[in-house]
Order: structure tokens, then C-alpha cells, then sequence
């Protein structure tokens, strides 16, 4: 018995709930499970030596297996990832002269004064990012713009926002 | 005020500008490998990049809203990202509550038969024991716990739609493990993403929500037109107005698409389908995908996006769907 690509499409299709569970005990939710069936998907229409598997069907769930470990390693890195820059943006000491960054009650009142005088949608934008912890692409998603535009609108506000230092 | 004589002052500035850019790159979320490893060689690059780095971080630190507005948003970005643990916080009573406790310490395997159970690739409409109208979406779950002096719904996966009706003995209450959402004679819809999220909108009426780890006391009221995204990402909630119309349109049969990619537009889509769809070559078109689609008509909504995005469909066998580049 031969394999060919449309038989192995078929039976991703027969299988295609026995290899979400697969995936799902792997990558740990039912949207990254489909993500994965999805992969598995497009993996075996490119694949070479198609007539050389033996067995499909435990090739089939070999390769699902395969790819939701990467899945799960990928997630895992990634999640690494921010966990490293948010270290450097909030846990990393800094040397004491550069740390001394508004701190009399004028100062703090001047800068509050000056983000509720932000224009808009300038102050929107900072504030959802600095405040509630929204990522760029997440608010250029709510409000229709490119995640660049908010990117710049944000840098716009830590700009004008510099001239709360006294003594500049 | 330091002034550093090695240093003219118009480097001064650009050093403060470019360590400003660095910061906001860094507090973008977005931020990508190669992005780090640029910041990275330009910090070192040398003592004044390092220190104007330090300078414009301490002010990213120090920026602080008035009280109140604080009070309201609870949190700031660098309380966020810590993994919380979240527990539903029931009041416990015989075998409802042994179902539920089961629930929360095997998610993965009960929520798949959970929602094999309730809902398949349909929405489902039913009347709950008191006449409220309960909708649940496609892959939805949820566990119903009406009792003497109470009447809650814990929605566990999806999306579900409820027209309340009133009983003034008894509350009416949503619960996802994100917080508590209480109807005050209402219709409104509740959603629960996979990322422990939730988010609910309201359509008529009123709703008050209290989020898990926060006051118990205080309450978000929610009214017509009003919507709240709640959970680990959102400390405080994130509220925003809604179309109150579009609120639960999937209920009424409708799905709203605005701006999304054909990816999504699909996969969103495919959940009305029982067989999937598979796609190649949908990631690399830029089109974006707004309209209103009928869920009863899915494989029509398909195909009209499949023209739009320029790809091609194909039946294969079992009523699956191919959509691959033309």
C-alpha cells in the first residue's frame, strides 16, 4: 500500500479530534491545539517521499506530537521574552543619581497636570499603555490606526511630558 | 541641575530623545528580538547612552495619574504579567459545587466535554428554569446553578447572550473566573476568550460587575451601550462604549466582522460550520474583512470572503473546506 498527500489529507480530516486532544495535552488550549492542526495541515502537502511512510497514521500523530512540542516551546520562549524586557523596565536597579526622577509634590503634581493636559488622541493612547498595561498593537486594534501611529504618539507624550523635570 | 562639560548639550538632548524612543520600545509589548538586540549594543555603546537610558526610564517609573483616576484603573503596567492563579471563589454546596471544583482542576478535559455537550458547531437557544432566555455560541460552555435564593450561570469557554427575566428574590449572576457580572434587568452579552479574558456588553438595562481580586464591595455599573474587558491583563477593567445594537448580534443570527484578517474572518466563521476549514496561503494577504455575515449561512459568508482575499475554495470530502491562493 502506497501513501499519497490526498491520502494522508483524508485521514487528517478522519482523525482531525484525535489530534486536537494530542495537541491540546501538549500546547494546553484548544485555540493553540488548532493552531497546530492547522500546521499539521499544511506540513503534509509539502511533504517529499510520500510513498515511503509506512505507517500514516502514526506518522500523522508522530508529526502532531512534534509540532506542538515546537508550539509549546515557542510559547514558552516568548513568554520568556517578556518576561526579560519588562525586567529591564521595572526590576532593573538604576544607579542613584538617574533614579532621583520627580520626586517633591510639586513635581508629581505638575506631571499629572500635564498628562491630563495631553492633546488627544495622544493622551488616550499613553495613558492605556502606561496605565493599564495595553500593548501598542492592541489599542491601534481598538481604534482602527497602525500600531506605528501609536507608537508615535506615545514617544510624543514621554516628550512632552520630559519638561516636568525641574530644573531643565 | 548636573551638567556634564564633556557633553555639549544638543547630544544631551538626542541621547535623551533616542533613550525616550528605547523606552516606549520597551513598554510597547510589541517589542521584537532584534528590536532587544539593538537596544541592547546601543546602551553599551557608551556611558552617556547608558545613563540618559537610566534617566528617561526612572521618568517612564515615575509617572503617576491623580488619585482617583488610579483608584479606578488598579494597577499599573509593571503590577501586570505575573502569572495570577484564578479561583473561581463559589460558595460550596453538595454535588453542583463537586461538578464545578472539578471543572476548575482538570480545565482541559472537562471543558472539551462540557462543550462537546452543550453546543457543537451551532448556537443553542434555551430557557432557563425561570423563563430567562439564555443564547450560547458555537464551542460554548457553561454550568447552571439555580437555587432557592439565587441564580447564577458560570460561563466557562465562548460567548453567551442573556435576557433576564426579573425576580427580585433572587439575583441573577454570571460568573467567568475573572469576576461576577449581576444583572439589573437587563439583556446583555458575555464573552470568554481563551486568555483569561472576559468581557461583557450590555444591550438594554443595567449590570453591575465585580471583578475577581478587587473590592468585593465595589462594583463597575455597566448600562446600555456601555462594555468592560476584565482579567489578569486589565487590572481595574478596561471600559469602552459599544454599539449596543451589535451587543449579542451573533444571537440574532448575525456575526459582525470589523477589520479583521481573512485569517480570522474565517476561523471565526468556520465555529458556525460542523466539518473545518482548512487554509494555505490566507496569512499573506493584507485585505482586511468588515461586513455582517449570517451564521445560518456560513459556507456563503466563506466564499464570499475567499473571492475578496483572491483565494479559492474547494470541497473536500466530509464538507471540509479548502481556501488556497488562486
Amino acid at each position: 500500500m502506497t501513501t499519497s498527500i490526498a491520502a494522508l489529507t483524508t485521514l487528517i480530516t478522519q482523525e482531525r479530534l484525535s489530534i486536537i486532544r494530542l495537541a491540546r495535552r501538549i500546547v494546553g488550549t484548544r485555540e493553540a491545539a488548532e493552531d497546530v492542526a492547522q500546521l499539521l495541515f499544511e506540513k503534509i502537502q509539502k511533504i517529499e517521499e510520500v510513498s515511503a511512510i509506512r505507517n500514516p497514521k502514526a506518522y500523522l500523530f508522530r508529526l502532531a506530537s512534534n509540532l506542538a512540542i515546537d508550539h509549546a516551546r515557542q510559547a514558552r520562549r516568548r513568554e520568556e521574552f517578556h518576561e526579560e524586557i519588562h525586567d529591564i523596565l521595572w526590576l532593573e536597579d538604576a544607579a542613584p543619581a538617574a533614579d532621583r526622577q520627580l520626586g517633591d509634590r510639586e513635581e508629581l503634581e505638575r506631571v499629572e497636570q500635564m498628562i491630563a493636559d495631553l492633546p488627544e488622541p495622544t493622551r488616550t493612547f499613553f495613558c492605556l499603555n502606561r496605565f493599564d498595561g495595553l500593548s501598542q498593537t492592541d489599542i491601534a486594534r481598538r481604534y482602527g490606526r497602525s500600531p506605528a501611529i501609536v507608537n508615535r504618539h506615545i514617544h510624543r507624550a514621554l516628550q512632552i511630558l520630559s519638561g516636568a523635570r525641574s530644573g531643565l | 541641575m548636573i551638567t556634564n562639560p564633556s557633553f555639549p548639550a544638543g547630544d544631551d538632548e538626542a541621547h535623551a530623545d533616542e533613550a525616550r524612543r528605547w523606552v516606549v520600545r520597551l513598554a510597547s509589548g510589541d517589542m521584537t528580538k532584534d528590536e532587544l538586540a539593538a537596544f541592547r549594543r546601543w546602551r553599551s555603546a557608551s556611558p552617556a547612552h547608558n545613563n540618559a537610558f537610566e534617566r528617561e526610564r526612572a521618568l517612564w517609573r515615575a509617572l503617576s495619574l491623580p488619585a482617583e483616576e488610579h483608584r479606578r484603573r488598579r494597577g499599573t503596567w509593571h503590577d501586570r504579567g505575573r502569572r495570577q492563579k484564578w479561583s473561581f471563589g463559589l460558595a460550596t454546596v453538595g454535588g453542583v459545587a463537586a461538578c464545578v471544583v472539578l471543572v476548575s482542576a482538570v480545565p482541559a478535559l472537562s471543558l472539551w466535554y462540557q462543550a462537546d455537550r452543550w453546543t457543537g458547531a451551532g448556537i443553542q437557544t434555551m430557557a432557563l428554569a425561570d423563563g430567562t432566555k439564555m443564547v450560547l455560541d458555537a464551542d460554548s460552555a457553561v454550568s447552571v446553578h439555580y437555587g432557592a435564593s439565587e441564580r447564577r450561570v458560570v460561563l466557562l469557554r465562548g460567548n453567551a447572550w442573556f435576557e433576564v427575566r426579573h425576580d427580585g428574590t433572587r439575583p441573577f449572576r454570571v460568573e467567568t473566573p475573572e469576576g461576577v457580572t449581576e444583572d439589573v434587568g437587563t439583556a446583555f452579552e458575555l464573552r470568554r476568550g481563551s486568555g483569561s479574558q472576559s468581557s461583557v456588553a450590555v444591550a438594554q438595562g443595567a449590570v453591575d460587575v465585580r471583578m475577581a481580586g478587587s473590592d468585593e464591595s465595589r462594583a463597575v455599573r455597566l448600562r446600555a451601550g456601555d462594555a468592560l474587558d476584565y482579567g489578569p491583563g486589565y487590572p481595574g477593567g478596561l471600559r469602552y462604549r459599544c454599539d449596543a445594537d451589535a451587543a449579542g448580534a451573533w444571537a440574532r443570527g448575525i456575526l459582525l466582522l470589523d477589520n479583521a484578517s481573512v485569517a480570522g474572518a474565517v476561523r471565526a466563521i468556520a465555529r458556525y460550520r460542523r466539518s473545518p476549514v482548512w487554509m494555505t496561503g490566507a496569512a499573506g494577504v493584507t485585505r482586511r474583512i468588515s461586513g455582517t455575515f449570517r451564521i445560518d449561512q456560513p459556507d456563503e459568508a466563506i466564499s464570499a470572503i475567499a473571492v475578496t482575499a483572491g483565494l479559492t475554495v474547494s470541497r473536500l470530502p466530509g464538507g471540509i473546506l479548502l481556501l488556497r491562493k488562486s
